[in-house]
């Protein structure tokens, strides 16, 4: 890595767990049967699974 | 003058892994891929069966590459032809899909239709993003989009990623270039996203607006894709010089659906693939046997992890040379095509001996400041193959300074390349301008 490019770049575990039950947070209301709820959620839990696999936390 | 490109990590937690774990995440990827496959669409299914392959057999890289089939375009196009209109390696329900794309059709082939699903969607505006921050795109970008936001995926993707780091993004999709140059000046764009053919061109319509972008814009980065342009030196040249900026080769295609490669703001002749995202081999075109770092060969790329229309180990027919991670300075953990895509083994004719592509050409005519515009063809003239080329004289030049720079181009094919061409000047205005996947090379021999 060049020297002075990133300050944090390590997630710890805690985040890591947090992060896992967000997902979990939007995947339940991913299923709501409110459309603006369902919509929404199903549409974020999509953007942070990327973020997930990207991350090598999800798959 | 152009101020040097920031340089940041979009994901560093995977950008600066050691190769080892690289290896482990892909293959890791790749047999998802290869189970989800096997599950979900019939197409590789039935690839596989035929194979006698099954996916619990594919348990080291490569093993892979040794015995899992390359997919051609023509099975693509068997395939939907055979079951259409989508085919059989769909791998959700239609209905299910969030996007309809197709291939642009510019290689006289029908075109491949293909779907996204939104994860597939988040998924390639996900690489454009990281690409384009890589390159050095940051949030306080301004960024005019110049395309026609069809059916033809182009810079979809692109548009998406920008909106992802958080610049403020100008779809200019119904505009023509006179109305597009004044907005570039009035509302400060820093970054243009086209090809590089209509880079040029609104090089062409500016000068001939009275307007020096390199001097009166703010843009300092130009992204382009969907040709080979930024790789070609002389072309390179011509849109960097033109508009003061840095100029970032961006490669994907729509059967990937993706960002496979891009110009690292730290090595601008080379292109970091998203080695994350797409598991890549450079073969021999005609033994598929891998060619090792450093030689020409083609492209076969696997998108890891694609939830609507999965391809695995496809050939694309481009023409790339590997060169190692280490080749660029950023520290960035992924291998480099060098010089992007240095053309297509399926666009590469044989003139009186001599192998020609049509960057070859591409790259001595943009090295002519006179010339306008362009197209060359290969014909049979008494007897003979030649190879045509008509060019366009600039507009504030007499049309009496054309015969000495054709002497000068026939000396520079002669020198170069071993070939002299016919060359003519062509009328001003008479010769087809591109805006997107430009095509000015045509063999229009009989195919014996």
């Amino acid at each position: 890595m060049m020297k002075g490019e990133m300050k944090n770049d390590r997630l710890s575990k805690k985040d890591e767990e947090k992060l896992l039950a967000a997902y979990k947070i939007l995947e339940e209301f991913s299923n709501s049967e409110i459309p603006v709820l369902r919509s929404n959620c199903r549409k974020a839990k999509n953007e942070l699974w990327q973020a997930l696999f990207d991350l090598d936390l999800m798959l | 003058m152009k101020v040097e490109l920031p340089h940041g990590y979009w994901n560093p937690r995977i950008e600066l892994l050691p190769r080892s774990d690289l290896k482990e995440l892909q293959l890791k990827r790749l047999r998802h891929t290869i189970r989800y496959a096997w599950e979900n669409s019939p197409f590789y299914r039935n690839l596989m069966k035929r194979h006698g392959l099954f996916p619990k057999e594919i348990r080291t890289l490569d093993n892979f590459f040794k015995r899992f089939p390359i997919t051609r375009r023509d099975d693509l196009d068997k395939d939907q032809l055979d079951n259409p209109p989508y085919g059989t390696r769909l791998a959700i329900p239609p209905e299910s899909a969030l996007r309809y794309h197709t291939t642009s059709g510019t290689t006289g082939k029908p075109p491949v239709k293909a779907f996204d699903s939104e994860r597939d969607w988040i998924w390639g505006g996900d690489a454009w993003a990281s690409s384009l921050y890589n390159f050095g795109v940051r949030t306080d970008d301004v960024v005019m989009i110049a395309f026609g936001y069809g059916s033809f995926i182009g810079f979809w993707g692109a548009h998406y990623g920008f909106e992802k780091i958080g610049c403020r993004v100008l779809p200019t999709g119904g505009m023509d270039t006179k109305k597009r140059i004044p907005m570039i000046l009035e509302l400060g764009v820093t970054t243009l996203c086209c090809t590089p053919s209509y880079a040029i061109r609104m090089l062409h319509v500016a000068k001939e607006e009275g307007v020096n972008l390199a001097r009166e814009s703010k843009v300092d980065k130009i992204v382009v894709a969907g040709e080979p342009g930024a790789s070609i030196p002389s072309t390179r040249n011509v849109i960097e010089s033109g508009f003061d900026a840095h100029l970032g080769d961006f490669m994907g295609t729509t059967e990937t659906a993706g960002m496979m490669a891009s110009t690292c703001s730290k090595l601008p002749g080379g292109l970091h693939i998203n080695e994350d995202r797409y598991l890549t081999e450079v073969v021999d075109p005609d033994t598929l046997k891998p060619v090792g770092y450093g030689n020409r060969g083609m492209m076969v790329v696997t998108p890891l992890v694609k939830e609507a229309m999965p391809l695995i180990r496809y050939g694309t027919n481009d023409i790339v040379i590997l060169d190692p991670n280490d080749t660029c300075s950023c520290g960035r953990v992924f291998d480099l095509f060098r010089g992007g895509i240095l053309g297509r083994y399926d666009d590469m004719v044989k003139v009186r001996g001599v192998q020609l592509t049509p960057q070859m050409v591409e790259e001595i005519m943009r090295g002519f400041s006179e010339v306008d515009e362009f197209f060359s063809t290969v014909e049979e003239r008494d007897g003979l193959d030649s190879l045509i080329i008509k060019f366009e004289l600039r507009k504030d030049l007499e049309p009496s300074t054309g015969e000495d720079i054709v002497l000068q181009i026939k000396d520079q094919f002669k020198t170069e390349i071993g070939l002299t061409p016919e060359i003519e000047v062509a009328p001003r205005d008479s010769l087809p301008r591109f805006e997107l996947k430009s095509r000015r090379f045509k063999d229009l021999r009989t195919p014996h």
